[in-house]
Formats: structure tokens, C-alpha cells, sequence
């Protein structure tokens, strides 16, 4: 890792002072940037996605599910070998990963983590708004998400949509008037019903075709965020990291999930054309997974996981973070990854970046004022 | 509440040739003292030969996997494979039995904890379990438990063939356990603990986080769990029973909570087997576990943010009984009749699609005959639609992603796209089995509304202003998609 602790840490101290220059910096254009957040539920393991290969430390935690054919990236790390586009992505200096890093939750369970991660707080269960959608209220960009819920990770924000491909097909405006009639005393069924009622002729199609697969549903968001006048943010939610057991190496369960995430980046990036120049995707989960393998060929639950990003908006390809080692003593409470960074720092600089706000404002009104580092300089310098 | 409202509000509202009881509240709670027996007049598979069938279609696919190279003779014998176990037929019959009940049962009520109960113990959609094993189980080991105590409930839902397989136990091994003993003796690798099914016991199933246990307890709880698996298995073949192996269990006092669970028995099989039990009798009629479900059964029948009078109504119940399952069910009812306000819950996709069945008298899920199978043909659409639209509202029961189950408030399930596939659904009537040569479509509508409503001024109205439209479907839309309908 060609960053230490210490260099890592009074980088961060002076990049508090200095932020607001930074942001002035990249300036406010009339291009059109994209944001993606991609959710890994369950518990994406960073050590899966981006292994260390620095020791032997992680081979011998792992001896029935560790990456035989890791694809190595740096003297210390490589990729899983189905990252592939992500691969393709970090020769072109288009990919970055964030490692040793968790949102500031250590309770490993997935339903509080996953609250956190969207709501941006610390009280599971309490903030009844996201951190993204929190970002946007005042920011007037359309976001969609590619789910049937809308995520928490959006509530509070304006302009919101969501869409999954489906057969059946609405009536009329003049009947949905008479719903909005219906609902006009009701300001959430409202506003919901307005979205519906707006929607651009493409989502309102059907297709018989009831596939989710990750592809299509990355194709439909891709030709959603080129609109000039379309979405700038998009949230896509892949459930299923929380493997126990049989979590697999090269392939199996794990594998195949880091696949989805590769495919919804890949896609993107064929779909969006030009404006990937413009776009960032990140990945965003609960927390990471257990060094040691556990009785089932799995892990458990843990902390400190990676963060993947993906897209032009970033400089040039590589590692950012502060390897905290994975020698026992290294470890968070002797069996995970220890998390180097409020992973809230990471998406709080990537909003000022892609939403061209200052890096405290973006804090007071995404991440409760919470004491969070400038990461700017480190992801996009 | 009123009536009417309190009976969509705890049940599915009322058949259009349903007498409106007289005392809702009473009606409700008679409901929980018995459990209903099954209406469907087709026939019931057991939990035991559905494991059969389940353990016969993963056999036969693994030797088919590994025997048949050719592609398109193994896609051939593949497809013989599916429709000889059922492999897409079981599910859509087990949705068809849970809402032939649920549509034209005389307990709605308790159908409706029956739901919640299900859902509380989720089964997720892995391993085919929602194909084979999630509704038999649900419905004859769950069902007869709601009768019974919350802790010998929890006991035997711990101990469900789906709930192990999904939670993993079966793969949980005390490091110390007399078996990894042998391991470390052989130099064999060991082979580990697994907490996910000890988590979930704390996390889900009975106290939540907040009775702010530490990782220390949840791995005192796994151990505590280990043992408890699959027992009689061959190699190649999946095991039918769940049991208890004493080698596997991790040996000691184990303490979870500050409590400690020391073993007992002297029989090496046998010991360590009473942890569990004594574990979960702790836990149940812990103030946490108490609140944590009082508050979930709030949340599930009165509003989004329960209050703290509400949960006291279910919690006095609760200890006054001993945590039996028809006193608090009852106290629930009596919470909801008490606290609940008018369209105050928005109703989950599939509560709605019942609600909207069981009150319009629609066809739905289609007469028990045509979900009689041959185990040869391919399904035709009738006995394929369940599980389709129950797809595209985005809630098959069976199919939870995460073993917390489905959602319960307003803010998960009302979004755009589960609103489209909503009012999308009631555009093509007859999907649901409403169709236009019986009645026509505006008089259900009004006679549903007329029935289902304490005061049905404000639906009338609207149905009213379409009377001349010639818009059938649209008087449905209006009534079936409106705010009064989506949240009780």
C-alpha cells in the first residue's frame, strides 16, 4: 500500500482546511453529472471483492473460500476475478476503490446497518430520511431508483422515482384524474401519483418481457440518466451478500453477486456513452465480513468492508485508504477489518463533487454536521 | 373504531354476502381461540411429504446435473424433472390454499395473524424453500402453535426444517465440540461456529437490539444453538428430520444476557440439548422480548409509530397470561379498537389484493379445480397467475429477501412502482377474477362500498360521477386504488 497511516492522517487534517477551496475548484458546469449508488445488502465482503495479496494472512484465514485467481491490481491488492468491467475500468483510470472502510456501525446486524447506511445517522431506526435524498432537497436534480420501494437512502429528497420493467399496463390520465381527485387531501399519495402521472413515455411502456436482470434494469437507468432533462441519480439495490455459507471463491454465492455489481457498471458504461465522462458509481453496503472463514465455508457479519467507485469523474485509477493490516492485532475486536474512515466522509465528498456544493454544506444537510474529513483530493485529485 | 373499518382494519372487510357482526370487537377475538381448519377442498400435501418430494427433485437434479452431458437431452429430462416434484407448481398451490382461506374463511382475523406470524418468522427465499417447504410448514406447524404460548412458538419455529436450513444451523459446530476434538486429534482442518442463526433468534425472533446484547452473547447464543441440525442425512442425499448431536454441541456454561446455561444431562448425546429451551424461555418472557413483539403487533395493526399506551394494553395481557399466544392476540384486537384511527395503515400488496377479493367477491385465487395437477403438462395461466401478479405487486410471501421479513409501514411500500402495479392490476379486472359479464363492474363496486363502509358518502360520490361513463373499470380503479381502500 503506497499510503501509511501517518501520511494518510495529516493528509486528512489539512484537507479539512483547505476544503472549500477544493470545492470552488472544480467549479460549477452546466454538464449534467450522474451519480449511481449501487446497495450491497448483506454484508459485501471487501476482503472478497478486493483481496489482499500483500501476506499470506488472508489465504490462511480462508483455506476453502479464498480468490484463487485474484486479478492483481497493485503489489498489495488485486480484484475478484469477476470484477471484469471493473477491471477494464481501472486500466482506463476510470476506477477507484476505497478500502478499510465502514459506515460508524459496529453492531453487525444487517437490518440496523442497513438503516444506517441510507439514513447517514448513527440511531438505527430513527432518521426518517436518507443521506442522498437529504443531498438533493435543495440540490433540483431528478434521482430514480431501480427498485420497487423507494429506498430510504432518497427519502427527503425531491423529485424522486422508482421503476422495475413490468407487464400490466396503467389506464388513462383521465382515470388516474380521477385517483389524484381521490388523493389530493393526502400530500404523499399526492406527490407519488404527480410523479406517476409525469413520466417520461419510456417508463411508461410495458414489456412483456419480466426479467430483472441486472443488465436490463442497468439499461433502463442507463437511458434514463443521459436525458439531458432525465435523472442525474440512480440507486440499484442487490440483496443477497450475507453469505453464512458456502460463500464460494472465484465463483459460488459471493461471486455471483460481485458479478451483478460488475454488470451494472459495465452496462452503464456502454449505455451512458459520453456522459460515463460525467458520471460516478459507487457501491455501498453495511458492513464487511469476518476475516477468519467460519463452519459453513462462510464468514460472519464484521465491519470494515470497500467501497468501489466507478466512472470518468475520477482522475486516475486507484487504492485510497489506510490499510490498517490483517494481523490479529490489527483487527476490529480481533476478527474484522477495521475501518480507516467514516465511509459518510467518501459519499460526502462524492456529493460535493458530483452535486458542485461545498463539502460543509453538503455535511450540515446530508450528515448531520458530523465530523467527517474532506476526502476530495484523495478521490478526485 | 368504527365497525366496518376496524374489520378491514384486522381482517380482509366483509364478503358481499357477509353479515356485519354486531360486536366487531367481540367477533374478532372469538376468532383466536380456535385454529381454523383448512377450506380448501383440494388435497393438503404434509410438511413430511413435501420434504419428500423437495429431497426426490434436489436428488434427481444433482444426479441429472452430473450424468446428462448432452444440452438439449438434459434440458428435456430437466423439464420431466420440474413437472413430475412440482418443482413450479408447489408454490402457486400453497398461495392458492393461504388465500382461498383468507378470501372465503369464516376467521379472517386470525388468517390475518397468521400472515404476521409468518412473516415474523420468515423464511428466506433460498434453496428452493419457497418452493417446497415455507407454506406446508407455515401451515402445519405454525397455525396449530397460535393456539399455544409465544415461547414454545418460538421453540418449535427455531426448529422448523426451513428455519434451519436457511439460518445455516445445520452447519454450526462448537470449536470444542467433541467432533472438532477429533478433528484437531486426525489433524483434520476444524470445522466452525456459525452465528447467523443465533443472531436472528436474538435479533428477529425475540428481544431486537434493543436489549443491547454484545457480539460476546451472540456467539454464546450460537453456541448454545449448536447441536441442533439435521440428523439421518446420507452423502449426496439432504436430511429429512431435524435433531439434536450432542458431538456437535460446544461444551460448558454458556451466558447470554448474564444469564448462564449450564449443561445439562450425562448422556454425551443428550447433553447440552436443554440449553436451547431454557435459552429461549429466558428470553421470551424477558420485558425486552415483550415489548419488541408488543410493539411490532402495533405496528403491524394500528399505526406506523406505535405509542406507549398501545403496547401497555398487549403487554399487561402478555404477563397476565404468561405469554399465551390467544391473550395477547386478543389484547391486540382491543389495542387496535381502542387506539386505531381511520385510514391510518397502508395496507401491504397483499393484504390489499385479499381485502380487495374478499370484499368485491371476486374469483380469486379461481376455483380450487383448476389447481389440480397432472405432474406432467405445463401449468396453464389460471394456476400460474397467482404467484405472477402476487410478483408484480412485489410481495410473494414466500420469497422474503432477507430473514426480516417483509416491511410493515407506509414509507416501504408506498412508492411509484408499487402504486403502477396497483392501479395496473385492477385496469385488468379479470386477473383478479373480476369479470364483466357477471355483475356489472360499477354495481360490485357500489355494493362493496355500501358494505365495507361505515360511511360510504364519499365513495358513492365518486362512483356516482361515473355512472353515465360507460367506464366500467374505471368505477373499479376509483375504489379499489382509492385512499380509503389503500389505508384502513
Amino acid at each position: 500500500m503506497n499510503v501509511s497511516r501517518r501520511i494518510f492522517l495529516s493528509g486528512s487534517a489539512s484537507l479539512i482546511v483547505s476544503a472549500p477551496i477544493i470545492s470552488r475548484a472544480f467549479g460549477s458546469t452546466s454538464t449534467k453529472k450522474n451519480l449511481v449508488v449501487i446497495m450491497l445488502r448483506g454484508g459485501m465482503d471487501g476482503l472478497t471483492a478486493v483481496p489482499f495479496i500483500g501476506n499470506n494472512i488472508l489465504r490462511k484465514a480462508r483455506p476453502d473460500i479464498g480468490v484463487d485467481k485474484p486479478i492483481k491490481i497493485t503489489a498489495d491488492f488485486a480484484l475478484h476475478p469477476q470484477l471484469k468491467k471493473f477491471k477494464k475500468l481501472w486500466d482506463k483510470n476510470k476506477a477507484s476503490i476505497f478500502h478499510a472502510t465502514s459506515i460508524p456501525y459496529t453492531g453487525r446486524s444487517h437490518f440496523e446497518g442497513q438503516y444506517l447506511m441510507e439514513s447517514g445517522g448513527t440511531v438505527p431506526y430513527y432518521d426518517k430520511t436518507g443521506w442522498l435524498g437529504r443531498a438533493l432537497d435543495t440540490a433540483n436534480k431528478k434521482s430514480l431508483s431501480i427498485s420497487l420501494p423507494m429506498p430510504l437512502i432518497l427519502r427527503g429528497g425531491k423529485d424522486l422515482d422508482n421503476f422495475m420493467p413490468s407487464a400490466n399496463r396503467l389506464p388513462s390520465d383521465e382515470t388516474l384524474k380521477i385517483l389524484a381527485a381521490d388523493y389530493h387531501e393526502d400530500e404523499v399519495l399526492s406527490n407519488v401519483l404527480r410523479t406517476i402521472r409525469k413520466r417520461p413515455i419510456a417508463m411508461m411502456q410495458t414489456s412483456k418481457n419480466s426479467s430483472q436482470d441486472v443488465k436490463r434494469l442497468a439499461k433502463i437507468a442507463g437511458q434514463q440518466l443521459v436525458q439531458p432533462n432525465g435523472p442525474s441519480i440512480a440507486v440499484f439495490d442487490i440483496a443477497g451478500f450475507d453469505t453464512h455459507a458456502d460463500q464460494g471463491g472465484d465463483y459460488g454465492e459471493h461471486a455471483k453477486k460481485l458479478k451483478q455489481f460488475d454488470e451494472i457498471i459495465g452496462t452503464l458504461e456502454d449505455e451512458l456513452g459520453s456522459a460515463f465522462e460525467n458520471t460516478i458509481i459507487v457501491s455501498l453496503t453495511e458492513f464487511g465480513r469476518t476475516v477468519d472463514q467460519n463452519g459453513g465455508s462462510g464468514t460472519e457479519h464484521g465491519y470494515g468492508s470497500a467501497i468501489l467507485m466507478a466512472g470518468g469523474l475520477l482522475p486516475k485509477s486507484k487504492i485510497i485508504g489506510d490499510w490498517p493490516g490483517l494481523e490479529k492485532k490489527n483487527l476490529f475486536e480481533g476478527r474484522d477489518l477495521d475501518s480507516s474512515i467514516d465511509a459518510r466522509a467518501v459519499y460526502a465528498s462524492i456529493l460535493a463533487r458530483v452535486l458542485d456544493r461545498d463539502h460543509r454544506e453538503i455535511i450540515k444537510n446530508a450528515f448531520f454536521n458530523a465530523n467527517l474529513p474532506d476526502m476530495s483530493q484523495r478521490i478526485f485529485g | 373504531m368504527k365497525t366496518k373499518a376496524f374489520i378491514r382494519r384486522v381482517g380482509f372487510g366483509l364478503k358481499p354476502d357477509e353479515q356485519v357482526p354486531k360486536n366487531a370487537l367481540d367477533w374478532a377475538k372469538e376468532q383466536m381461540l380456535v385454529v381454523p381448519k383448512l377450506i380448501w377442498p383440494g388435497r393438503i400435501y404434509s410438511e413430511k411429504e413435501m420434504l419428500d418430494i423437495r429431497v426426490d427433485f434436489t436428488t434427481s437434479e444433482d444426479k441429472l446435473q452430473k450424468t446428462e452431458k448432452d444440452p438439449s437431452k438434459a434440458k428435456a429430462k430437466k423439464r420431466k424433472l420440474y413437472r413430475r416434484t412440482g418443482r413450479k407448481f408447489f408454490e402457486r398451490y400453497e398461495l392458492a390454499i393461504r388465500h382461498h382461506q383468507a378470501v372465503y374463511g369464516n376467521q379472517p382475523v386470525f388468517e390475518r395473524f397468521w400472515h404476521f406470524w409468518g412473516n415474523h418468522f420468515a423464511i428466506v427465499d433460498k434453496n428452493k424453500l419457497p418452493v417446497f417447504n415455507t407454506g406446508p410448514m407455515q401451515r402445519e406447524q405454525l397455525r396449530p402453535l397460535m393456539t399455544g404460548r409465544f415461547a414454545d412458538m418460538v421453540y418449535d419455529m427455531t426448529l422448523t426444517w426451513p428455519m434451519i436450513k436457511s439460518l445455516d444451523n445445520f452447519k454450526s459446530r462448537g470449536p470444542n465440540s467433541a467432533f472438532n476434538v477429533n478433528r484437531r486429534r486426525k489433524n483434520k482442518p476444524e470445522k466452525g461456529l456459525n452465528e447467523n442463526h443465533g443472531r436472528e433468534l436474538l435479533e428477529l425472533h425475540t428481544i431486537s437490539p434493543q436489549a443491547g446484547y454484545t457480539q460476546v452473547d451472540v456467539i454464546n447464543a450460537a453456541y448454545i444453538m449448536t447441536g441442533w441440525g439435521f440428523i439421518g442425512g446420507k452423502k449426496g442425499v439432504e436430511a429429512k428430520k431435524i435433531g439434536y448431536l450432542g458431538s456437535l454441541h460446544e461444551p460448558g456454561t454458556h451466558t447470554v444476557l448474564g444469564k448462564k446455561y449450564k449443561t445439562e444431562g450425562f448422556s454425551s448425546k443428550t447433553k447440552g440439548k436443554k440449553q436451547l429451551r431454557n435459552l429461549i424461555e429466558n428470553l421470551c418472557e424477558s420485558e425486552d422480548c415483550i415489548n419488541f413483539i408488543a410493539w411490532k403487533l402495533c405496528r403491524h395493526f394500528i399505526c406506523d409509530d406505535p405509542k406507549t399506551e398501545m403496547m401497555k394494553i398487549i403487554i399487561d395481557a402478555w404477563k397476565k397470561s404468561k405469554g399465551m399466544l390467544p391473550d395477547i392476540h386478543k389484547a391486540v384486537l382491543e389495542a387496535t379498537w381502542k387506539y386505531g384511527e381511520p385510514e391510518q395503515k397502508f395496507l401491504s400488496p397483499e393484504t390489499w389484493l385479499i381485502q380487495i377479493a374478499r370484499m368485491t367477491g371476486a374469483d380469486w385465487p379461481g376455483n380450487p379445480k383448476i389447481f389440480e395437477y397432472d405432474f406432467e403438462s405445463r401449468l396453464n395461466y389460471k394456476q400460474k397467475k397467482i404467484s405472477w401478479i402476487l410478483g408484480e405487486l412485489g410481495h410473494l410471501p414466500f420469497r422474503a429477501k432477507q430473514p426480516n421479513g417483509f416491511p410493515d409501514t407506509e414509507a416501504e411500500w408506498l412508492s411509484q412502482e408499487y402504486l403502477v402495479r396497483r392501479i395496473a392490476l385492477v385496469n385488468n379486472p379479470t386477473q383478479i377474477g373480476l369479470y364483466k359479464n357477471s355483475l356489472p363492474l360499477i354495481d360490485i363496486s357500489k355494493k362493496m362500498v355500501n358494505k365495507n363502509f361505515d360511511d360510504p358518502r364519499k365513495l358513492l360520490g365518486i362512483l356516482r360521477k361515473l355512472e353515465n361513463k360507460n367506464s366500467n373499470s374505471n368505477s373499479l380503479i376509483a375504489v379499489l386504488c382509492s385512499r380509503k381502500v389503500l389505508k384502513v
